[in-house]
C-alpha cells in the first residue's frame, strides 16, 4: 500500500478556444506533472464557456446553448488512446447536477433595440470520474484534443482539468486501467419532417461506433445517452435539459441495441430516459458487465413523433449520442 | 463471479385515475429464458393531455407492486403497492427528474423520472419474470397516464449453478394526513414480516402537496414547504431512535436533498419499527388549510435472503 504522505494531491489544468467547425489542442505540458514524477489521475472535467449577446423576448425565456454536445475531445496517453476518436464530452460522465447544464435563463427586457442590451455566457461543465485511476508515468501526458462541430458559429473556449494524484519517483504499478469512452451519434433528424410526415426515422450505429477493439475485455463504467436539440430558426438555442424541447428525448426517442454476437443488450426499442435513466442520462453498471474483446454493440435509434414540440412553425433538429465508458487492464 | 453482457429490459403501460394495470410481461422477461441479474429498475412516467398551468409529479399519485413469482418485493397494508417517488433517494436536483413537456410556458404536465438501484441485485430464475402492477389513486388528473418500467442488469453467467438462496429486495410503506392529527404506525406497519432477518438500508419521506382550488388539482412535491411535520421513532423494544418531536425536524432526519435517512440495520423475524408523525398547521407558510392537502409518506427500504 503507498505512503499516503508520498501521494500528493494535484490539479493540471488548460485551455483552448476553439473556431466553429475546428479542431486543436492544448498546451500539453500544462498538463504534465510539473515535479517530473508519475501521477495517478482520478477524474476529468470540461469547462465549455461561449461568450456573446443573445437577443431575448420579454419575459422570461430559455436563451443560450448546451455544449456538451457541441464539443468533442479526443485523449490519448503515448500510443494508447483513450477513446474511439472524438467523443462528445457530455458521453463521458454522469449528470451530477443535471439543472447546472441547462442553458442560462433570460431576464425581462423591454426595449430589444437598446445598444447595451444583455449579455451574459453560457457555461456548463461536465466531469468524467474515472472508475479505476490512470497511471501516468513520469513526464507524459495524456493529450486532448478537441472537434468544434460547427452547429453553431460562435466559438466556444474550452477548458479541461485533471484531478491528480502524484506518486513517487520509480512507482511502476504491476497493472495500468486504462479508461476508454466510444460514441454513436445520429445524424441531424428534422423533427419537422418526422411531424409533417407522420413517418418516424431510424438510425444504426456501425461497427466501428460503439466498439472494443481491442484484445483485452472492456469492464463497462456507464452507458450514456443524450439528446441535442436546436432551433434552425435561432441557432443560438439549444437544448437538451428540463426546458420545452427535452420532450423528445423523453418519449419520442427511443433505442434497442444488440451485440456483435447477436444477443439483446436492449431487446426492444425503449424510451431514451428509461434506457438511459433520465436523471443522471446514464445506465450504470457498477463494473458489473463487460464487452467481449474485438466485438461492438450495434445501437438503432428511432425518432417519432409522438410528441411535438411547443412551436410547431420552427424547425427543430435533433441529434442523439450514445456513449460507451469503460477500462481495460494491460500489464 | 465472472462478468456477463448488459441487459436491460421495459414494458409500458397507460393507466387512469383509480385504476390498477398490470405491466406487460413479455418485455420483461428475459430473452432465450435465460437467468439474469436486475440491479436497478427505473420509472418515466408522463401525460400528453395536459391542462395549462397544472404541474404534477406523478411519483407519488402513480404507485407499484413488485412480485417474483410468489416472493413479494412491496409490502404493506395497501395490497403491497408503494408510491414510485417512495422506492429510492431522490437523485439530482427536482427538475432534473421533471422534464418539463411541451411549452412551459404553458405549464403543461411535466415528465417525470425515478430509478431504484436495488439494494442487492436480484437474481430471476430462468423462466420467471419480476412483475410490475401498477396502481393510480383518485388524483383527479387526465386519463392516460403513461408509465415506462425499466430492468436494468444483466445476464446470469451460464458456468454459475442454479441459485437457491437470493437476495430479495424489500419495500414497505405507509402514509398520514400532514396536517391533520397526529400518525401512529400500528404492528404491521414497518415490520419485519418474514422468518429470516431482513436488512433495513433507509427510510424515504415523500410529502405530497395537492391544490383543491384548481381543476384539476396540482399535485406535486411540497419540498420547498417551510412547515414540516416532526417525528418520534421506536424499535420494537421501546427503544428510542428518534426521541423528541422538534419542529420542523423532518429536513434535517431525512437528508432533504435525497428524502432518505439511511442506516444500516437488521430487524429480526417480526420485529419493527414504531412511528409517530406529528402534523403542522397550514402548509406553503401558513396559508389556509382548507385549500391544500398533505400527505406524509414514509417507505422503509431494506433487503433478505429468501430460499428459491
Amino acid at each position: 500500500m503507498m505512503d499516503p504522505v508520498l501521494s500528493k494531491p494535484l490539479f493540471l489544468n488548460a485551455k483552448t478556444n476553439l473556431g466553429s467547425n475546428t479542431t486543436g489542442g492544448v498546451n500539453a505540458i500544462a498538463l504534465r506533472n510539473p515535479m517530473h514524477l508519475p501521477m495517478e489521475i482520478l477524474a476529468i472535467s470540461f469547462q465549455l464557456e461561449m461568450p456573446g449577446l443573445f437577443a431575448i423576448e420579454e419575459n422570461v425565456v430559455p436563451v443560450g446553448n448546451i455544449l456538451g454536445g457541441i464539443i468533442s475531445a479526443k485523449m490519448d496517453l503515448g500510443q494508447y488512446p483513450l477513446t474511439n476518436g472524438y467523443v462528445p464530452v457530455w458521453n463521458m460522465g454522469r449528470s451530477i447536477q443535471a439543472y447546472d447544464e441547462a442553458p442560462n435563463w433570460g431576464v425581462s427586457v423591454t426595449d430589444l433595440s437598446s445598444p447595451t442590451g444583455v449579455s451574459f455566457p453560457t457555461t456548463q461543465t461536465y466531469l468524467w470520474k474515472l472508475a479505476r485511476p490512470l497511471f501516468v508515468p513520469a513526464d507524459s501526458v495524456v493529450t486532448p484534443t478537441f472537434q468544434h462541430k460547427g452547429l453553431f458559429t460562435d466559438s466556444i473556449s474550452v477548458n479541461i482539468g485533471y484531478w491528480a494524484r502524484s506518486l513517487p519517483m520509480g512507482y511502476e504499478p504491476k497493472h495500468i486501467s486504462l479508461p476508454y469512452a466510444a460514441a454513436f451519434q445520429t445524424k441531424n433528424f428534422d423533427l419537422t419532417q418526422i411531424i409533417n410526415d407522420g413517418i418516424p426515422q431510424q438510425q444504426v450505429s456501425t461497427e466501428t461506433d460503439l466498439v472494443n477493439s481491442f484484445d483485452e475485455p472492456l469492464t463497462l463504467q456507464r452507458f450514456t445517452g443524450r439528446a441535442l436539440m436546436y432551433n434552425n430558426a435561432n441557432p443560438k438555442l439549444s437544448d437538451e435539459t428540463g426546458q420545452p424541447l427535452s420532450a423528445w428525448a423523453n418519449a419520442g426517442l427511443s433505442v434497442r441495441m444488440v451485440d456483435s454476437h447477436g444477443r439483446p443488450i436492449i431487446p426492444q426499442f425503449t424510451n431514451f430516459r428509461t434506457a438511459f435513466a433520465g436523471m443522471t442520462r446514464s445506465w450504470e453498471m457498477d463494473a458489473k458487465q463487460v464487452m467481449d474483446p474485438r466485438s461492438y454493440y450495434i445501437a438503432t435509434v428511432n425518432v417519432d413523433d409522438l410528441r411535438s414540440p411547443a412551436v410547431d412553425t420552427d424547425a427543430f433538429t435533433l441529434q442523439a449520442s450514445i456513449g460507451l465508458v469503460g477500462w481495460r487492464e494491460i500489464k | 463471479m465472472k462478468k456477463t453482457a448488459p441487459l436491460l429490459l421495459s414494458g409500458q403501460v397507460s393507466i387512469n385515475a383509480g385504476q390498477t394495470v398490470n405491466a406487460p410481461s413479455v418485455g420483461l422477461m428475459s430473452p432465450f429464458r435465460e437467468p439474469i441479474w436486475i440491479d436497478a429498475i427505473t420509472w418515466t412516467m408522463w401525460n400528453d393531455n395536459a391542462a395549462a398551468n397544472s404541474f404534477w409529479d406523478w411519483g407519488g399519485t402513480i404507485r407499484t407492486r413488485l412480485t417474483l413469482g410468489r416472493t413479494e418485493i412491496t409490502r404493506n397494508r395497501d395490497n403491497g403497492f408503494v408510491p414510485i417517488w417512495n422506492l429510492s433517494p431522490q437523485v439530482n436536483d427536482v427538475t432534473a427528474s421533471m422534464q418539463f413537456d411541451k411549452d412551459s410556458a404553458d405549464g403543461r404536465f411535466p415528465s417525470t423520472m425515478y430509478k431504484w438501484k436495488l439494494p442487492r441485485p436480484l437474481y430471476v430464475p430462468a423462466g420467471m419474470s419480476l412483475q410490475s402492477t401498477f396502481m393510480r389513486t383518485a388524483d383527479g388528473g387526465p386519463d392516460d397516464t403513461q408509465v415506462i418500467v425499466g430492468y436494468a442488469g444483466r445476464y446470469v453467467d451460464p458456468a454459475l449453478p442454479t441459485l437457491h438462496e437470493i437476495d430479495v429486495p424489500f419495500a414497505t410503506y405507509a402514509e398520514a394526513a400532514a396536517n391533520v392529527g397526529v400518525f401512529l404506525s400500528n404492528e404491521n406497519d414497518f415490520v419485519n414480516p418474514f422468518l429470516v432477518p431482513l436488512h433495513t438500508q433507509r427510510f424515504i419521506l415523500r410529502m405530497q402537496h395537492q391544490q383543491d382550488t384548481t381543476t384539476p388539482p396540482f399535485l406535486t412535491e411540497a419540498y420547498g414547504l417551510t412547515s414540516l411535520p416532526a417525528f418520534k421513532v421506536q424499535d420494537t423494544f421501546g427503544h428510542n431512535m428518534i426521541r423528541d418531536f422538534v419542529d420542523g425536524s423532518a429536513r434535517v432526519i431525512f437528508d432533504f436533498t435525497r428524502r432518505a435517512w439511511s442506516f444500516d440495520n437488521v430487524l429480526n423475524p417480526k420485529e419493527r419499527y414504531n412511528v409517530q408523525v406529528q402534523p403542522y398547521q397550514g402548509a406553503g407558510g401558513g396559508s389556509a388549510v382548507s385549500v391544500f392537502t398533505d400527505t406524509v409518506m414514509l417507505s422503509l427500504i431494506g433487503w433478505r435472503k429468501e430460499q428459491f
